[in-house]
């Protein structure tokens, strides 16, 4: 080759080389985004799925389930707070295995919990329902505490007890000053501000409150004889950028002390609700504190300290806190005896696990080995984003089923169901027959 | 003398060794650029359409050796909740360009929204002395926060120190010091935070905390007060607040952003229809009000109410949605539908604008009784809102202008408790004390009353508050 010729090659080498350079595509590989979905063994109990209808996949929003008997009549009930509809519906089973519908009170700007009781000890049970007045974030005095009070021909009548207040997420009653009529606590959860109350009952239905604590972000108010000394206490968990547990000591007259059982200088750790529940079965009310409310993020990610805590009763208003289960966006809880050994199993729901990965754990139940060591067991991965969970006999068969509520506020999920259900045990006629089928609606009357 | 032919000789094995070299050197730039990363793709179904060209945008005009091309790209992930590929991203920016503060900050953001803390810490610690004052700042509240997280409260603490006067890491750390039984320490923490933005309810929170740890129940009582007739909002976090901004500066929300925008400058037509193109890439009800309102002004009513009625259907009724239901019936000459939806509106929110909509319009029934009671309620609200807006002479100047010779029950009770908060929080504890008094003779008074007593009785003397500018 000629002087001339590699003179040439010299100079168009790099002219042409180097912007194509360019077009050559890269093909090195990152490595593995990482994922933190929690996953758990599948369960060996197992259960039917199923769900109550009407589905309604669209954006449902479920608030609160609960699985009681209302009336006493033999069989359990579902009390569903659905804030799309705004409104507390009871789901009755019929004869022929269906669902049946009422709506036991409307109206009610996303209604948070409803809890039932005579409230007025005229033999019949009414429901209270803790209003939040909008679902979403809002500081205004949108909230109420609304008394559905069960007339005699068992429709309900709605009288508002508590007003001017702001967003409400939980009502429990309880006598608490000792004079014989039925008192409340209430947890004013609001947003930036909030408060504790307990609501004495003054006579002729009219109620006064006085304050127990104020901090934004009351989430529960469970209400049990905490020191055993035959009063009802109060118990509140206060989320939001507090992330403490307190208990509230009766004197027996009405007169609260505050006693701080949980605290966490974790203020993103999240807070989901407080259960009472007696877990170790030793006489006393321990709580049990899900951890995983991730909501203030607009995109939320399972985190290592979401899960379980239990805040063993020691006596003396000393609670010992011990994780019984790391579950990435845990949001409630419920406790049964789920597998029959005779000690308090716990179930727990997830509305934020790692729902990109494959089979990520948004139902899970807590084997209790009798001396309160957990194993975790996964029920389900779909459908997503579960903000309720109850556990209750809902076919007669002695077993404890579990009706969860959904609420994907972050993203939709096309397998979104608003009320599934997991009936415990193997295939059999009684499970397959319950879900799915709704006869007529009713409304006003269970 | 040298041969002329060995020159050329010369000359031309120069010239092919140059030659030589320059395919080398192509070839190993060829194999380099084979093997630069690929930024990763992962499933982008769940984001709305306009959020995802902006993404693949960027994304597919990456250029693999541009370290401001990752750090983007890191930040468009993590703008958009997908923290993993983020922190991949911001992996490659750090290492293209490890003395810019701002890769190791992104790295450490998508390390502490993943939850791994220790990690987070350590990046953000090498972000720190490479950043400016103010970034640095941040870094540090950052670590404190991770250090929190991780129940290591006493690093956490030298973080916020670190921080100098940067609010949030201060308000983070008479947190700590308060509940540690510090409050010596924390008390010049609090009064500092309190004096640079009395507005802020979470100052006033925080002195209510410190005032309990100090048995100093009083105080307490008095920092609650304050906290009640102050903004509602909540800056102290300043992670949270930093993903908030940067929410509207990309993807959707910088469209939404530009929705508002054009209505503050009265572009209807240009907002609506951007607005329409933001609401059908995904449903948010605060777009829906947003697509409702701008029809509202283009009088496109039809279109209104099919964006309100789609709104109730998947979010709800609220009191201000039958608000608006009832301003389109009135828009469309139907007064009756419009007193139905404001009555509605009135019965979720009772002291919402509804009842001052219904006296504007004149749709009051023929019934005294019923307009007395619009005008409380409408005057109730109009006050409240004086008092949250820290506007204590409009609030007295409405108080004063309200004739209240036939007002009852319930509204007279929430003026008289308004009057004394608008005149204790005006100092003249006096009046407070007479309004609220007068209030306790009207029978059994919600909590809020007698705490305002209690309140009144704590403080005989005390100086006004600062009004809002």
């Amino acid at each position: 080759m000629s002087t001339r010729w590699l003179l040439l090659a010299a100079v168009v080498i790099p002219l042409v080389g180097i912007p194509l350079l360019g077009w050559i595509p890269a093909g090195g590989r990152l490595r593995e985004p990482f994922h933190n979905a929690s996953t758990f063994p599948r369960s060996e109990l197992s259960f039917q799925v199923s769900s109550i209808p009407p589905d309604q996949s669209d954006r449902p929003r479920i608030t609160n389930v609960q699985i009681l008997d209302f009336d006493d009549h033999g069989s359990v009930d579902v009390i569903v707070c659905d804030a799309r509809r705004n409104a507390v519906l009871r789901y009755q089973r019929t004869s022929d295995q269906a669902w049946q519908e009422t709506t036991l009170g409307s109206g009610l700007i996303a209604p948070a919990h409803a809890t039932c009781v005579d409230l007025d000890r005229d033999g019949r049970r009414d429901v209270l329902v803790a209003v939040l007045g909008n679902l979403y974030p809002d500081d205004s005095p949108v909230g109420s505490v609304v008394w559905l009070q069960q007339q005699p021909d068992g429709t309900f009548a709605s009288r508002v007890l508590l007003t001017d207040v702001r967003r409400v997420a939980d009502v429990q009653p309880g006598d608490f000053d000792g004079d014989g009529d039925i008192d409340l606590a209430v947890a004013v959860f609001g947003y930036a501000r909030g408060e504790v109350l307990w609501m004495e009952n003054l006579g002729n239905e009219s109620f006064i409150d006085h304050r127990l604590d104020y901090a934004a972000g009351a989430i529960h108010v469970p209400v049990a004889d905490f020191d055993g000394d035959g009063d009802l206490d109060i118990a509140t968990v206060i989320s939001q950028e507090t992330e403490e547990v307190w208990g509230y000591e009766n004197d027996g007259q009405g007169r609260f002390s505050r006693k701080l059982l949980f605290q966490t200088v974790n203020y993103d750790v999240g807070s989901a609700g407080l259960v009472a529940s007696d877990l170790d079965s030793d006489g006393d009310m321990d709580l049990l504190l899900p951890l995983g409310d991730n909501l203030e993020y607009r995109h939320t990610f399972p985190q290592p300290y979401h899960g379980c805590l239990w805040l063993e009763n020691l006596g003396g208003w000393k609670f010992a806190t011990h994780r019984i289960a790391t579950f990435g966006g845990t949001y409630a809880a419920a406790v049964d005896d789920l597998d029959g050994d005779g000690d308090r199993d716990v179930v727990l729901v997830s509305m934020f696990n790692d729902w990109r990965t494959t089979d990520p754990a948004s139902v899970i139940w807590l084997e209790n080995d009798g001396r309160q060591n957990f194993t975790p067991w996964q029920i389900a991965a779909a459908p997503t984003q579960l903000s309720t969970v109850a556990c209750g006999d809902l076919n007669g068969d002695g077993r404890p089923d579990i009706v969860a509520g959904c609420m994907p506020v972050l993203d939709t999920d096309p397998q979104s169901r608003r009320l599934p259900v997991w009936v415990n045990g193997p295939e059999t006629q009684t499970s397959r027959s319950l879900p799915d089928r709704m006869s007529a609606p009713q409304t006003g009357a269970p | 003398m040298e041969h002329p032919s060995l020159t050329r000789r010369i000359v031309k094995v120069v010239v092919a060794f140059v030659v030589c070299l320059e395919v080398a050197w192509l070839a190993m730039a060829a194999i380099d650029q084979r093997q630069q990363p690929v930024p990763p793709l992962p499933d982008l179904s769940r984001l709305d359409v306009i959020s995802r060209e902006e993404l693949l945008q960027v994304r597919n005009h990456l250029n693999s050796r541009s370290a401001e091309d990752w750090l983007r790209l890191a930040v468009l992930f993590n703008v958009h909740g997908y923290f993993p590929e983020a922190e991949l991203c911001a992996e490659v920016a750090t290492q293209l360009a490890p003395i810019d503060s701002r890769t190791w900050f992104e790295r450490g953001l998508a390390l502490h929204q993943t939850g791994r803390m220790e990690q987070a810490i350590e990046m953000f610690k090498r972000a720190r002395p490479l950043a400016d004052r103010s970034t640095a700042a941040m870094c540090s509240f950052c670590i404190g926060r991770n250090y929190l997280r991780l129940e290591r409260p006493q690093e956490a603490e030298l973080e916020f120190q670190k921080a100098g006067s940067f609010a949030p890491a201060q308000f983070e750390l008479a947190k700590l010091l308060i509940r540690d039984h510090r409050v010596d320490e924390a008390e010049p923490l609090v009064a500092n935070l309190l004096k640079s933005d009395p507005t802020e309810q979470e100052y006033h929170q925080l002195e209510q905390r410190l005032a309990i740890a100090k048995g100093d129940e009083p105080r307490a009582r008095l920092a609650e007060f304050r906290s009640e007739w102050t903004s509602d909002r909540r800056s102290t976090d300043a992670v949270i607040g930093l993903l908030g901004s940067r929410l509207l500066e990309h993807g959707l929300e910088r469209r939404f952003a530009q929705v508002r925008a054009l209505a503050r400058r009265q572009q209807w037509d240009t907002a609506s229809r951007i607005a329409i193109e933001v609401l059908s890439a995904e449903w948010q009800p605060r777009y829906s009000s947003e697509v409702v309102r701008l029809n509202l002004e283009l009088r496109e009513f039809d279109h209104a109410e099919d964006a309100l009625q789609k709104e109730i259907e998947l979010d709800g009724l609220t009191g201000e949605r039958a608000l608006t239901l009832g301003e389109i019936a009135w828009q469309r000459q139907q007064p009756d539908l419009a007193r139905e939806h404001w009555q509605q509106s009135l019965a979720i929110e009772s002291f919402g604008l509804a009842a001052q909509r219904i006296l504007d319009a004149k749709l009051m029934e023929n019934d005294a009784e019923a307009t007395r009671r619009l005008t409380d309620q409408a005057s109730l609200a109009a006050v409240r809102q004086s008092l949250l807006n820290r506007n204590w002479a409009q609030a007295d100047q409405r108080l004063t202008g309200w004739d209240r010779s036939r007002t009852e029950g319930p509204s007279l009770q929430s003026a008289l408790f308004f009057e004394g908060v608008a005149a204790f929080l005006q100092g003249n504890i006096t009046r407070a004390r007479e309004s609220w008094t007068a209030l306790s003779k009207e029978g059994p008074q919600p909590g809020r009353v007698q705490r305002a007593l209690q309140l009144a009785a704590d403080h005989p003397e005390l100086t006004a508050d600062s009004p809002a500018n």
